[in-house]
């Protein structure tokens, strides 16, 4: 059952990862400068999603045991303009147009190189979505201060998948504590994750650095709408390895740094709370989770 | 009680995520590019004014083209071609002051087929070790002609057809040798590679 259970976990958080051992094998033809441009539309996507849903209110106890376990999901769409690149052109073989990762699955072969030699670039995996999951642990309070774990590692292969591990690790502390009859409950909060997939084919680390307010409506039952505000600062590499030169490559990608905004609402009863939100950042969205504590 | 908290809080979540549901992937079929590639090494050793040294190889067995398959988990009814994609070059061991100029390189399929140019015009520093450096734009028709029909006659192999003979492969390589009347002493090594080509079904996730 947990098994089975952790399995449909991956399933949705390898929306990201499809396929990871064709993903390595789709980089190892490409060249550096095309795998780069291939994966382009994956570190918006990432770090939207991996940053999307941590904080879901601004409520933190000054002191007192407060425990929860959560299932966050956040889903994001893909413009048109991911699904094709610009290769660079090189060895005498001229750019043109191919699909990305997400892109369609018809690769593209040019048989117009020096001496009529070859260059074929890979189709994409086809996706119009981008979706995650993960499992959240939040434990506090000492001092108005609770901390957040997120883990979550799979070895789905008999599904074609590869190896899938999310690691984060945050606290969110208490802002409003210090203010008498402060409005609404305020917190600032800080969450660095790892994300790995495959044999590292793709690692990615990102902080997220948030401000989040809420107000409850409600004592054992009710509704708790919140905004937060922050930055997510989102890193990439790629590790393949070169088939045309039998090298290992990695391919790092700038840190890329997001404003992020999320407008979401719990909905709580005991023990249970639902919540949802809209996210703008990297990539705008939707996410939300469920969490059972108390 | 708080024991009782624990508890719930750990176990609903294994009766609620269930509903998240177990049938968002679906199988594609995509077009996937594989390379693989054959190296030869040469040696100038104590030569004058000309660098000329051959190379045979046996390509089948130093491309290895079987494992290279295997390891992509592609199956050879599953692949559309393999052809000759791009040529690079690297100094192994470099010389002071060294280098090649109008350079040419041949190469024939031992008991098949006579010379062909595989690269022609060819000019290289020598002084210096190198990482690989393209030079396919010198690729001569004639020696990727030859290459992708001996890499179709593997294919033709794997794919339950006729085993292939004739697998060696011999490089004969010509150049000037910068400067003049000193003994040449470096080696390098010329790395074609090839792009394999295939459909696979893969399954990827479906919202």
């Amino acid at each position: 059952m947990v098994r089975r259970i952790l399995v449909m976990l991956a399933v949705l958080a390898l929306a990201a990862t499809p396929a990871s051992a064709q993903l390595e094998a789709n980089l190892s033809a490409l060249g550096e400068e095309n795998v780069q441009l291939y994966l382009d539309p994956l570190p918006n996507s990432l770090s939207a999603m991996l940053n999307a849903a941590i904080f879901r209110t601004g409520d933190v106890p000054k002191v007192g045991f407060n425990f929860s376990i959560d299932a966050k999901g956040m889903l994001a769409n893909f413009d048109d303009d991911d699904r094709e690149f610009q290769t660079v052109a090189s060895g005498g073989f001229n750019s043109t147009t191919a699909p990305t990762v997400i892109g369609n699955t018809e690769g593209v072969v040019d048989d117009g190189g020096p001496g009529g030699s070859s260059v074929a670039y890979p189709g994409g995996f086809d996706m119009e979505k981008f979706a995650v999951a993960v499992p959240q642990v939040s434990i506090g309070s000492v001092m108005g201060t609770r901390a957040i774990v997120r883990y979550i590692t799979l070895d789905v292969s008999e599904s074609d998948l590869g190896d899938l591990e999310v690691f984060g690790v945050g606290v969110q502390h208490s802002i409003s504590q210090y203010f008498e009859g402060f409005p609404v409950d305020m917190a600032a909060g800080v969450m660095y994750q790892d994300f790995t997939i495959g044999d590292n084919v793709i690692e990615a680390n990102t902080w997220a650095f948030n401000v989040t307010g809420s107000k409850k409506f409600g004592m054992t039952v009710g509704v708790e709408p919140y905004v937060g505000v922050g930055v997510d600062s989102f890193e990439m590499k790629a590790n393949y390895e070169d088939s045309s030169l039998s090298e290992k490559v990695e391919v790092e990608f700038d840190r890329q740094n997001d404003l992020h905004l999320a407008l979401g609402a719990g909905v709580f009863f005991p023990v249970v709370r639902v919540h949802a939100e809209y996210t703008i950042a990297a990539e705008s969205g939707f996410a939300g989770g469920l969490s059972f504590g108390f | 009680m708080f024991r009782r908290k624990i508890l719930i809080a750990g176990l609903l979540p294994l009766l609620a995520l269930p509903l998240m549901g177990d049938s968002c992937t679906e199988d594609k079929v995509i077009f996937i590019a594989v390379g693989l590639d054959t190296t030869a090494g040469f040696i100038a050793s104590g030569e004058l004014n000309i660098h000329d040294d051959t190379k045979t190889i046996d390509v089948k067995e130093d491309m290895d083209l079987e494992t290279v398959l295997d390891d992509n988990d592609i199956d050879p009814e599953d692949i559309q071609s393999v052809k000759v994609s791009r040529v690079y070059y690297r100094v192994t061991v470099p010389e002071a002051g060294r280098s090649i100029e109008n350079g040419n390189v041949e190469i024939l399929r031992n008991g098949v087929t006579s010379s062909v140019p595989l690269i022609t015009g060819f000019s290289g520093d020598g002084s210096a070790g190198t990482d690989w450096i393209e030079i396919t734009n010198l690729l001569q028709p004639q020696a990727v002609n030859l290459l992708n029909d001996f890499m179709q006659e593997l294919l033709n192999e794997l794919q339950g057809g006729a085993p292939v003979s004739n697998t060696l492969f011999t490089y004969h390589v010509t150049g000037n040798s910068i400067p003049a009347d000193v003994p040449t002493n470096f080696q390098w090594e010329l790395k074609v590679s090839f792009n394999v080509q295939a459909e696979q079904e893969v399954e990827v996730p479906n919202f």
